[in-house]
């Protein structure tokens, strides 16, 4: 049973303040089929990271609904893990800890500690499990908030700009991990990013996004076989296509 | 291996030479004040500069203590005195940092207890001491109140302030995991809060040991406060800096401690501190 459907039906979102109220997100409609690798990009601002938090159900909907395998979402839940754009690791606990963090309703301790083991190994930290995070480089750093997010063995992943942060070598290695990652496990990926090479070297689909308010304004399939070539030509036409398309 | 290197680092940094020959002479710096200060008294007391009745030389204090020591009596003080801290300093402990992380979570509480709070906070203990030893009797029952009330406030204050400012992105990281509010209180709010838990701690120990000695100055027949009321009646004041020096050294001693468990309690502590929050 390893589904992962998800459907966004209307989704709108208005934020009040002070100052007055901004529409985010407006009649936002799409559906990532199962073990699906989909990438939202848009310029910043543009309500992809608000679209993801109401994904997530770490922000309600003003308008419309989020169904997980037919099911309505109402705030955050088993089925979907969360990887932040900064790694959000508690710093007082170890990187072992850290992992375990993301294990629900295991009761017995060797089987606990058995998870986590092999999340540590599949993002290649096992040696580090007993460090703390501020012994941790960046991308090493994020490798544990994905093993947090293994161990807590959702249905989909919901990635906020995991690689943003991170230089450019770390971020071309994390985005090899992560689609090997994907391969592996066969779960079902939301990634945003305003990367529009990164999107196109990890995920099947692209949906691209307007601002102001935020919705989806195409959606493209990329059809390239993994391991991708970003030198390719029909790698760089289709960057240009989108680069257009989010101007 | 990166980090491997980094620990081994750290490590010959803690326990090798050269940080423990700065240590050493930072100990030695502080204690070239207190020598001379001592050096200075001592030659004046011996001189006949100052009235030995009412300023004893050092060496005559030292000599008190060492017979107070070999009698017994000065343990015995202590003991009494430290025993009241113990007993009043758990009771704050298991009231004002349950009471904090609750009032500090439940953000509405905040107002229907911040005024009464603020304003017993501006009564000193030392004045609540008759209006308890009326209450409580003049046994052991005031002594603990004065140090429970003495204590409360900064552990209390403390703890409100660490879970009130617990960083709302780790929160909904524990949101996001279905962490259950028993997990969310271990796992986030409490090691969030030590920090300044034991900042109420530490400033909640110092006050209990100053609000203590005012306990047993106003009414005891034991503890180092009165050791100090019966160096007056007797016109022994070698006996009251004994009792002085001893309120000093302990109240050192205990600070030292408590930072030492809080460095063992919080290892990521320095780093943390450092800004290397990620």
């Amino acid at each position: 049973m390893n589904k992962g459907l998800v459907e966004v039906r209307d989704v709108g979102k208005v934020f009040h303040s002070n100052w007055g109220s901004i529409e985010a997100l407006k009649e936002v409609n799409f559906r990532c089929n199962q073990s699906e690798f989909v990438s939202i990009v848009g310029a910043s601002g543009c309500g992809k990271t608000t679209l993801l938090r109401i994904i997530a159900g770490l922000e309600p909907p003003s308008d419309g609904e989020v169904l997980i395998d037919g099911e309505n979402i109402d705030g955050p839940g088993y089925g979907r893990a969360v990887v932040f754009q900064e790694p959000r690791l508690f710093p007082w606990l170890t990187v072992e800890k850290n992992t375990t963090l993301g294990i629900q309703g295991v009761e017995k301790q060797d089987e606990v500690k058995k998870i986590v083991a092999s999340s540590l190994q599949l993002v290649g930290l096992t040696q580090f499990s007993k460090a703390y995070p501020y012994e941790l480089s960046g991308g090493m750093a994020q490798r544990v908030s994905l093993a947090r997010a293994l161990t807590f063995k959702p249905k989909v992943f919901l990635m906020d700009e995991p690689f943003s942060a991170l230089d450019a070598q770390t971020r071309a290695r994390m985005q090899e991990e992560i689609i090997d990652l994907w391969q592996k496990t066969g779960k079902t990926v939301i990634l945003v990013t305003h990367d529009i090479e990164e999107a196109l070297t990890v995920s099947q689909k692209i949906m691209i996004m307007s601002p102001s308010p935020g919705t989806i304004k195409e959606v493209l399939e990329v059809p390239f076989a993994y391991p991708r070539n970003p030198d390719g030509l029909e790698f760089i036409n289709m960057r240009k296509t989108i680069l257009e398309a989010i101007r | 291996m990166q980090i491997n290197q980094e620990k081994t680092e750290k490590k010959s940094d803690r326990h090798g030479n050269p940080h423990n020959r700065i240590k050493l002479v930072n100990i030695l710096r502080g204690a070239v004040f207190p020598l001379a200060v001592i050096a200075v008294w001592e030659l004046a007391a011996r001189s006949s500069l100052v009235n030995t009745y009412i300023l004893p030389p050092p060496s005559e204090i030292l000599k008190t203590f060492l017979h107070m020591l070999a009698t017994g009596v000065w343990e015995e003080h202590l003991l009494a005195s430290l025993r009241r801290l113990v007993y009043g300093f758990f009771l704050t402990i298991v009231f004002a940092v349950p009471m904090g992380i609750l009032v500090g979570k439940a953000r509405g509480f905040r107002h229907w207890v911040n005024p009464t709070l603020h304003f017993l906070q501006q009564i000193p203990p030392i004045a609540w001491i008759p209006i308890f030893m009326l209450l409580l009797g003049i046994d052991e029952a005031s002594k603990v109140a004065v140090i429970v009330y003495a204590s409360f406030f900064p552990v209390f204050l403390n703890t409100v302030q660490g879970v009130t400012s617990v960083d709302p992105k780790l929160i909904e990281v524990g949101h996001a995991y279905m962490l259950s509010p028993w997990k969310m209180v271990k796992k986030v709010y409490i090691p969030s809060a030590a920090m300044s838990i034991f900042v109420g701690l530490r400033l909640g120990l110092s006050n209990c040991w100053r609000a203590l000695v005012g306990a047993e100055l106003l009414g005891a027949s034991s503890g180092i406060g009165y050791l100090i009321i019966e160096g007056r009646q007797l016109a022994q004041s070698d006996k009251i800096f004994v009792a002085m020096f001893t309120i000093g050294a302990a109240g050192m001693l205990i600070d030292f401690f408590l930072r030492k468990i809080e460095n063992k309690l919080m290892p990521w502590k320095k780093m943390y501190q450092a800004g290397e929050r990620k």
